[in-house]
């Protein structure tokens, strides 16, 4: 999909909606030997992030941050990863400059 | 030791864990808290909007940075859900500007939904606190301002079908920068609202509260330096996830499902439906929404709110009275469907998140009050009961004065297992402060006719719901419209073990006598002087929560009515639905039935068929031979099948006032 079609999504065919958990092949769960282990999106206490897990006593194996292609959450915003333009960075900048300006700008 | 007073720290373990004492330690705990209170007292007492002053709609928050992001370590809130949804926001915000491109002074503004935020009106700042040098925390402040832009004055359009319809979304925007207000984005929203006086105050209000924040928090690290303070933060957070898991571990290992229906989306006539499953294993949960509804096309869906705040239901149920952080949020894993009516997908609107809300929330109350842990609590209201009435000042001296107001009414929640349910409180998710109606009054052309208890409207139960206020509102303005954010009208709020089911909720204008009066008693109105807008009622029109038709003859066949046209005189009757009952009606003490019907809370004829208590009504006592022997009957009529506690709501409707003065 490309960037543009996270602004203006198609709303699903299906009446009701299920996360997909995708079968991870290959892994043991080091907790309870279970070799059920799937990966889906998630909230944890951080916000989105991606889980791998035993379905069998729910261990996490892994808890990444969602990569572009997990489309998690689902909307991202194109700039998402560009760099900061310096009207961004303007007080960042000062404050490397001048050591003193973090107290400046708190009065 | 048994596992509920069992400590889960001791003062060895927190200065093994922590290198600080006990004392130190609970200081620190209590300074952070202290903070977001120093902020709260600053935006109530300095905000514009009734809505921030009055009916509290705002949080404030301290997190602590650490290598992963923020945590929550301290929460003051007005409306409950910014207790958890400060968390998510903060770092999908921040993880997006990046914390490396932050500097002191700096404030970013978002209110994006899909990035956190819960609707365009409820604006957010984050700030960054610098301590020498290195950004340790970040404070956070939202308020609900009175309008944001688009189609409908106050924000709430119960006909959008696009996010376009709803007001400006603001991405990840610096609103501060290097402790001065970045002009262009404070004029774009003052330029683009209805309202920018007031917002414009409340701009100001949130920017002196992160300054208070600051401060505070700097005369906390000026006392105990960084590392302890940031070690006080952890062990705040660490202790908040201990209570819960502790809590966790104490239920039996399972799977649970329930589900929730809204009435509809505003647009089609189909109810929505919410559907969770919630497993737990140990000391950890994971819900999942997978087999809700697809996200409907009218504006009853959310896009990033449940996954946190829906968990307010179980933080109800399992560690109530510690304060709030994002370590109680540690234990869960929430699953969301993407497309679904919790995770919508742009550019959707969830311009009526409200209801999806309310809905979300008591779901985790009905599946974690059924885990079996030591408290229940039957399902409350899930409705919003928030009115907004909007338009043109007439009145002499303020003629062409745009104005708007929201009306925050109490909701009923349901009955525990201790005690009967809270009444005139708003939905759990929002738990917000009704509006002074004085100072309402002054600053709007509206006159609060009533706001009173309807009689029978709480569910029967061993313990009861609480009531809901009923609304009349009347318009002073020569033109205004009105939108309401009302649900649970369709279906009735069940009770649990044995409870009644709630009233459900409806929408009336009143018809005024000659003289101008308007006529209730009770808080009952006779049918001749309503005039049905939506609800679930008889063949006259009259409220009958269990055997009515949704919407039968009604001028609307929703509850969410979006601009809604009034005029001058015009009085608007809202009845909020009610929560579940707990417990079996036949086993509440007969007292505590008397009293209810001696306070004119409950009619004596709803005494004899929901509680089987007869009341000698001359002498207003319990006739205690009748009272055993008509509940000797409903039992084995229940046992049997053939009874169950009746819905609640009185019944027949009074038709005229003639009928109404003989109750």
């Amino acid at each position: 999909m490309g960037w543009q079609h996270r602004y203006t999504q198609q709303p699903p065919a299906e009446a009701q909606i299920y996360v997909e958990r995708v079968p991870v092949p290959g892994l043991t769960c080091p907790s309870c030997g279970g070799e059920d282990i799937r990966r889906y999106p998630i909230a944890n206490h951080f916000g989105p992030r991606m889980a791998t897990k035993c379905q069998t006593c729910l261990y996490a194996l892994a808890i990444d941050r969602p990569k572009e292609e997990d489309n998690w959450p689902p909307f991202r915003a194109v700039t998402y990863d560009w760099e900061a333009s310096p009207a961004e960075r303007a007080s960042r900048e000062l404050a490397l400059r001048d050591p003193g300006f973090a107290m400046k700008a708190a009065e | 030791m048994d596992n509920g007073t069992q400590a889960v720290m001791t003062a060895k373990t927190i200065k093994s864990d922590y290198d600080l004492d006990f004392v130190t330690a609970e200081t620190i705990r209590a300074g952070l808290i202290e903070t977001t209170r120093h902020m709260r007292n600053n935006l109530v007492r300095s905000a514009f909007s009734n809505v921030v002053r009055d009916i509290l709609d705002f949080g404030v928050a301290v997190h602590s940075v650490g290598d992963e992001g923020s945590e929550m370590a301290a929460i003051t809130e007005g409306c409950c859900h910014f207790a958890f949804t400060h968390q998510h926001m903060t770092n999908m915000v921040l993880d997006e500007w990046g914390y490396e491109n932050l500097g002191p002074g700096d404030t970013l503004f978002c209110n994006d939904p899909w990035r956190g935020s819960i609707h365009f009106p409820d604006v957010n700042l984050f700030r960054p606190v610098f301590w020498k040098d290195e950004l340790a925390f970040v404070l956070t402040d939202a308020t609900h301002i009175t309008d944001i832009g688009g189609p409908v004055a106050g924000g709430f359009n119960a006909r959008a079908t696009t996010f376009f319809e709803e007001g400006l979304r603001v991405p990840p925007t610096l609103i501060t920068s290097g402790g001065k207000p970045v002009r262009s984005t404070i004029n774009l929203l003052l330029e683009n609202t209805r309202t920018p006086f007031e917002n414009l105050g409340d701009l100001r209000a949130l920017f002196g509260t992160l300054r208070v924040g600051e401060s505070r928090l700097a005369a906390l690290l000026e006392r105990y330096g960084l590392d302890a303070v940031k070690a006080g933060a952890r062990y705040s957070l660490d202790l908040a996830e201990k209570r819960m898991r502790r809590a966790i571990e104490a239920l039996p290992d399972g799977v649970w499902e329930g589900e929730e229906f809204i009435d509809d989306d505003a647009i089609g006539d189909e109810p929505v439906r919410l559907h969770a499953s919630v497993r737990k294993v140990g000391d950890s949960v994971e819900v999942d929404y997978s087999g809700s509804d697809r996200q409907p096309l009218g504006a009853l869906m959310t896009c990033w709110e449940e996954t946190n705040r829906s968990l307010i239901g179980s933080k109800m149920i399992l560690d109530p009275r510690h304060p709030m952080n994002a370590g109680a949020m540690r234990p869960f894993h929430v699953l969301a469907p993407a497309g679904s009516v919790v995770m919508g997908l742009p550019p959707a609107s969830q311009s009526m998140h409200t209801e999806v809300a309310a809905h979300a929330c008591n779901l985790m109350l009905s599946i974690f009050g059924r885990m079996g842990g030591e408290q229940t609590i039957a399902v409350e209201s899930a409705n919003t009961h928030v009115h907004v009435f909007g338009g043109i000042d007439s009145r002499p001296g303020r003629e062409g004065t745009p104005w708007g107001q929201i009306l925050a009414a109490g909701a009923s929640w349901g009955g525990t297992n201790t005690n009967d349910g809270i009444s005139f409180n708003i939905t759990a998710i929002f738990n917000i402060a009704d509006n002074t109606i004085e100072l309402l009054e002054r600053d709007n052309p509206v006159v609060v006719r009533g706001r009173n208890l309807l009689m029978d409207a709480a569910a029967a139960g061993k313990h009861r719901s609480g009531f809901a206020n009923a609304l009349m509102v009347e318009c002073l303005g020569d033109e205004a419209t009105s939108s309401h954010l009302l649900d649970s009208g369709r279906f009735v709020r069940d009770g649990l073990d044995g409870g009644g089911a709630g009233m459900t909720a409806y929408l009336y204008m009143i018809k005024r006598q000659e003289d101008g009066t308007v006529r209730q008693r009770h808080g009952l109105v006779p049918m001749s002087d309503l005039e049905p807008l939506a609800g679930k009622v008889d063949s006259t029109g009259a409220p009958d929560p269990e055997f009515g038709e949704w919407c039968r003859d009604t001028k609307f066949n929703t509850l969410k009515l979006t601009g809604n046209p009034i005029k001058k005189g015009d009085v608007i009757f809202v009845i909020c639905s009610t929560g579940g009952g707990c417990g079996s009606p036949l086993e509440r003490d007969p007292e505590a039935v008397r009293l209810d019907v001696w306070n004119e809370k409950v009619s004596p004829d709803f005494a004899r068929r929901a509680y089987g208590v007869v009341i000698e009504e001359a002498t207003s006592t319990v006739d205690e031979v009748a009272t055993k022997e008509l509940r000797e009957g409903l039992r084995a009529r229940e046992s049997a099948g053939d009874w169950a506690p009746p819905v609640a709501g009185f019944r027949p409707w009074p038709q005229t006032w003639a009928e109404l003065e003989r109750l």
